[in-house]
């Protein structure tokens, strides 16, 4: 499998009144052509500003410090904003957790669609009338392959005349018009109900195989991960703590959060105590010297409290960011 | 364990106005004939999705709304129609829990002064109140000097525990959760959950657990109610309702919960369609137009309660044709 997409070591801060926000410390991983890559984390942990970043649609008090975002083996944080213009949209795509703040509620669904499609479509000397014809049949023809009841008429409608579910659906097939390498979906079925959430997540994993579209999946939800990824990154106070294929890191956690995660899940399949994780997430404005989850550690160790962990490679596609790993002071394992 | 609340077909229709002399042209149907009771120490889960009535229930429960029909019976008392003092008394003993913490509680005011608000509105005197909210504080798994903090000097954790401490200062019976952990983090929310069992084992508090959240009502309920469209579909105690549903809404349901495990590969029911208006009245069964198994009957008749075993009861008219 090829690399479409490789971040390397970012780290950004925010300006606030508050002081410096250090909001991404070194964030690492890589995408594979055709992959869906899940992004998880609490709130705070800076799944979003990751997003964000690699859409380069970041607000001005935020400050790209250092590192590179390569697609396709260009660096995008080296773009200028004409040229990032013109990879944003279509190459690279976002589907957000709210539809309904993404979507214009003045003007029809027909009308916005087809003005993204019209925005990117190449000039082919035809009229502008019978662009727009092509740009009508096409988005049409998208919101069929969501799955949407009477595209025709969706068209013509405005969009707090559908449910949440149906504008997560035009908002998908939005996405997907243009046929983007990249997607970005930040928590696209949070705001959705179980059932329509299976619905939703049914028609994205088709649409993703159909197109071979990569994808990151930001999400809080684990379950959802499970359900859709290949490889999982969970995040934790702007970095990313581990890394790998979602069948090891769900079934052999290895770093302590990701067990905390994990053993605090209450599940629908099983009877089982949820464990919590003590503690609270750090403040990003003053974050803990070392790891930023010592606090929160069962096996905390001195060397835990000094030095950040590296994120090393410990078994085939499997990273982790943690001491009991490193060598150092021998491995406790299982403690 | 006797029973400490029942509902009896329990009903709210809220009207819809419009024009200029306001007429009724409708009504939404939020909760149409809701039956169920708790036991003391029990956990009642009340769950669906948006918009199915759970929250409607909860209100109707506390009195914070009157209902249309049907009746509310606490310890053997008929409350659907009380009003001044001994409303007072049922409030004192029935508390509500809100799904977001910081709306619930007042920007400007400190912990301290909004639990002595409750205090002094049910007539804790003067002299006890400050060791009474110490004492609270502590119960909840917070400390004096939170007495002293604005809700924005708390986090979302610490603000939910807070809204539990003044739920629990008048000491009530009967503690109505609606979504209490849903705007909480997970390694948060298991903290909240856990303050919550614990709270139930050591004073006996009877909870109405009101979600969407399928696995939290797993570890924390009883007895599960699952509602659709403003009706009650199914009720079990939770180990039969988790192994043996016999809806096919909470059939779907549960297996549409997307699980931590990819190892687990399960059979899918995927629903078409979206739940119904609750504003047009129902002809049959609120899950007809969704159901796989549909049949003519179902379009027809609102079908009832039948009952599956003891405790077990669900809202379908294949149970009948056996």
């Amino acid at each position: 499998m090829d690399k479409l997409l490789e971040v390397k070591d970012l780290v950004v801060r925010f300006r606030t009144y508050r002081g410096i926000v250090k909001a991404l410390n070194g964030v690492t991983f890589d995408v594979n052509r055709g992959e869906i890559i899940g992004l998880a984390g609490e709130t705070g942990s800076g799944k979003t500003v990751t997003g964000f970043t690699i859409m380069r649609l970041l607000p001005p008090n935020a400050m790209i410090i250092n590192g590179s975002i390569l697609f396709n083996g260009i660096d995008l944080l080296k773009l200028d904003s004409k040229e990032m213009a013109n990879i944003r949209g279509k190459k690279i795509t976002a589907i957000f957790q709210d539809p309904h703040t993404y979507l214009n509620p003045v003007f029809r669904i027909g009308d916005q669609f087809i003005d993204i499609l019209l925005h990117h479509m190449k000039n082919e000397n035809k009229s502008k009338s019978e662009m727009k014809k092509d740009a009508w049949a096409q988005a049409v023809e998208m919101l069929r392959e969501v799955g949407m009841p009477a595209p025709e008429n969706v068209m013509r409608m405005y969009p707090h005349e559908l449910s949440g579910g149906m504008k997560q659906r035009v908002m998908i097939a939005m996405a997907f018009s243009l046929r983007p390498e990249l997607i970005i979906a930040d928590e696209p079925t949070t705001a959705l109900d179980v059932s329509i959430q299976a619905q939703v997540l049914e028609i994205m994993k088709e649409m993703q195989k159909k197109y071979n579209t990569s994808v990151i999946f930001i999400t809080h939800d684990l379950g959802v991960i499970a359900e859709v990824a290949r490889r999982v990154a969970v995040m934790y106070a702007g970095r990313i703590i581990e890394f790998g294929r979602v069948e090891d890191v769900f079934k052999e956690p290895l770093h302590p959060y990701t067990q905390g995660l994990l053993f605090a899940l209450p599940r629908v399949d099983k009877d089982v105590k949820p464990q919590s994780i003590g503690g609270t997430v750090p403040d990003l404005v003053n974050p803990p010297k070392g790891c930023a989850f010592h606090p929160r550690c069962k096996y905390v160790m001195d060397i835990c409290r000094e030095s950040v962990p590296n994120f090393i490679e410990i078994g085939p596609e499997h990273y982790v960011a943690c001491h009991l790993y490193t060598g150092n002071k021998g491995g406790i394992k299982n403690a | 364990m006797p029973e400490l609340i029942r509902v009896e077909s329990l009903a709210k229709y809220f009207p819809i106005y419009s024009g200029i002399i306001q007429k009724i042209i409708g009504y939404v149907y939020a909760v149409e004939d809701a039956t169920f009771a708790v036991n003391k120490g029990e956990t009642l889960g009340l769950v669906g999705e948006t918009g199915c009535g759970k929250t409607t229930v909860g209100k109707l429960i506390v009195k914070l709304i009157e209902p249309t029909k049907g009746r509310i019976i606490y310890n053997n008392y008929d409350v659907t129609k009380v009003h001044g003092s001994k409303l007072k008394e049922y409030r004192s003993k029935v508390q509500m829990v809100f799904q977001d913490p910081y709306a619930s509680l007042n920007p400007r005011m400190i912990v301290r002064d909004m639990l002595f608000e409750v205090m002094k509105y049910h007539g804790i005197p003067k002299p006890i109140r400050y060791d009474h909210a110490v004492k609270l504080m502590e119960r909840v798994g917070l400390s004096e000097e939170h007495l002293y903090r604005y809700p924005h000097e708390l986090s979302g954790g610490q603000r939910q525990r807070v809204v539990i401490a003044r739920a629990l200062t008048v000491n009530p019976e009967f503690i109505v959760l609606d979504e209490p952990t849903a705007s909480l983090d997970v390694s948060v929310q298991a903290q909240v959950l856990d303050l919550l069992k614990e709270l139930q084992e050591k004073h006996g508090y009877t909870y109405l657990f009101i979600t969407h959240n399928l696995a939290v009502v797993r570890y924390m309920a009883t007895h599960v109610a699952v509602m659709y469209r403003g009706m009650i579909v199914e009720k079990a105690p939770t180990k039969i309702l988790f192994s043996d549903s016999k809806h096919p809404y909470t059939q779907a349901l549960l297996s549409s919960v997307p699980i931590p495990d990819p190892t687990i590969k399960r059979e899918r029911i995927i629903l078409k369609g979206e739940p119904p208006n609750p504003i047009t009245p129902i002809k049959g069964c609120p899950f007809a137009h969704r159901c796989p198994y549909v049949f003519d009957k179902c379009l027809k008749e609102v079908p009832p309660s039948i009952k599956v075993d003891n405790g077990h009861e669900a809202r379908c008219w294949l149970l009948e044709k056996r």
